[in-house]
């Protein structure tokens, strides 16, 4: 490193970095915002079966030669809307729509897969490459995170009713439909542009981590989704700034911050309790 | 003359082939405190639900507050406490404060937003939970989770107040509390209340009516010893 320059600094001086810095802040905001709403009404693993159905959306589009983020958005919607659907009909089992989602994509991807020629461009999506996206893709993210913090500002009483108690909220005149339909085309949406960043193997978990830590310290549900935001963007930046000192895999760094960051929390908070004991 | 607020009218319900309720009729007046009992499953909740209009009547017709349920506009006049809101709401990560808040609209002017605080704080008085405000749902007993329930409720100042098997889980002191918040609504603030118990104690606490449902039909049991089968 040339001398007087720091770690930031020198990381800042390509241009592929700050546009993954700029993408990755961006996903870091709205994913957790996204997932605030997932955690607490129990849909923990929608990120999984999302970002599975992902995968076969990327094979569509390698196949059908058009983009296959496009390809992903699509199916990635696709299933969301089939998620909604099964959960209302199977109300007391509304987990099940989740496993059958995943298995439905984990089932098309691995069929599709085997009439890809080229399976190079596929992995980069398993796996992510937050390093190598394009304009496209760029404007995308930025789109969609303004769409989903424009939504979450707007619809946040909403939002937060429908957490709480969605027979309550409806009763009181609050849209559940059109705000439900709204909340899953955003998710299909921030989770395939997601798996293209840090994998589709790991969009789940930048879905759920930031927001169990914010459950650890957020005192009201106001906090918890400010930090969830907040922890979002500090495991992007720390695993980002890790993968590139350190040659890792930026996924597996983003999360493997994120679950120290965890643990570390819940240590701290179990020693704060048995203190005030 | 007392007013009608409730009017259900040879209403039936199945839920497939299975008959719930058969041609029930119900009035309820204001200020009634109106007890719903019965066995499990004889179709308390469904009664309740089709009255919200969370249900569709598959025959009958039901009015509540002079309009028809299915075109119904006046939901703030209108308050429920499911009977699952209890073991949903707990270890949801929200302040007392935002929980009894939620129905009412976001403001962001200081003036709106100190006339907001004050019917918060003065909905969680009505329920004895003023010094709560700040504790999180999760530092909450049953019961104290069930009177800020109840206080979300009453923040609009409805009309009706439905409660559905409110005092289960709750021991005998939290639920003659409970009843006593519950006459205080009903005598002060002349609200009429219609809740679902099937414990035959509460039956006691100076309920006005109480409709029995059994065999598919409503029996109604006026305070006192008249019985009128409806």
């Amino acid at each position: 490193m040339p001398s007087g320059s720091t770690m930031e600094t020198t990381m800042l001086q390509y241009e592929f970095m700050r546009i993954a810095l700029i993408v990755g802040i961006l996903l870091a905001i709205a994913v957790p915002i996204i997932g605030v709403t997932v955690v607490l009404k129990r849909l923990s693993m929608i990120g999984d079966a999302l970002s599975h159905a992902s995968m076969a959306g990327i094979l569509v589009g390698l196949l059908l030669n058009f983009n296959p983020i496009l390809g992903a958005m699509l199916i990635s919607l696709i299933a969301a809307l089939s998620i909604e659907f099964i959960r209302k009909r199977f109300e007391r089992y509304a987990e099940l729509s989740i496993a059958i989602i995943t298995s439905a994509g984990l089932g098309l991807a691995a069929v599709l897969l085997g009439f890809v020629s080229n399976a190079t461009n596929f992995n980069s999506f398993l796996f992510g490459s937050i390093v190598s996206i394009t304009t496209f893709e760029f404007i995308m993210v930025i789109v969609v995170t303004f769409m989903i913090i424009g939504v979450a500002l707007i619809l946040y009483r909403s939002l937060f009713f429908m957490a709480f108690d969605e027979e309550a909220a409806k009763l009181s005149g609050i849209k559940t439909g059109w705000i439900n339909l709204i909340f899953t085309i955003l998710t299909a949406l921030v989770v395939s542009l997601a798996s293209r960043t840090v994998g589709a193997l790991i969009v789940s978990s930048l879905m759920v981590i930031p927001v169990t830590c914010s459950l650890v310290v957020g005192r009201s549900y106001l906090q918890v989704v400010l930090y969830s935001a907040l922890f979002g963007v500090f495991f992007m930046i720390a695993g980002l700034m890790l993968s590139f000192y350190q040659g890792v895999k930026s996924g597996g760094s983003i999360v493997m911050v994120g679950i120290v960051t965890l643990v570390v929390l819940m240590v701290i908070k179990g020693v704060m309790k048995r203190i005030k004991a | 003359m007392e007013k009608t607020v409730i009017d259900v009218r040879d209403v039936s319900f199945s839920y497939g082939n299975n008959l719930v309720l058969d041609k029930v009729s119900l009035q309820v007046m204001k200020g009634d405190f109106f007890a719903i009992t019965g066995a499990n499953g004889s179709g308390k909740s469904t009664l309740i639900r089709l009255i919200l209009g969370l249900l569709k009547t598959q025959s009958g017709s039901i009015t509540v507050l002079g309009e028809a349920v299915a075109s119904f506009s006046q939901h703030a006049q209108l308050g429920y406490v499911a009977q699952k809101g209890l073991s949903h709401s707990f270890g949801f990560p929200a302040s007392v404060y935002e929980v009894v808040g939620l129905p009412l609209k976001t403001v962001f002017s200081a003036s709106k937003r100190q006339a907001r605080h004050q019917k918060i704080m003065a909905a969680l008085a009505q329920v004895n939970m003023q010094d709560f405000s700040k504790r999180m749902i999760s530092e909450l007993s049953g019961g104290q989770l069930q009177r800020v329930l109840i206080a979300r409720e009453l923040i609009l100042n409805p009309k009706i107040l439905f409660l559905d098997e409110p005092t289960n889980g709750l021991d005998s002191p939290m639920i003659h509390e409970l009843f006593e918040i519950l006459h205080t609504l009903n005598r002060k603030n002349q609200m009429t209340v219609l809740l679902i118990t099937h414990s035959d104690e509460q039956l006691r606490e100076n309920i006005t009516h109480t409709i029995l449902i059994e065999d598919h039909h409503a029996v109604r049991i006026d305070h006192g010893d008249n019985h009128v089968a409806v």
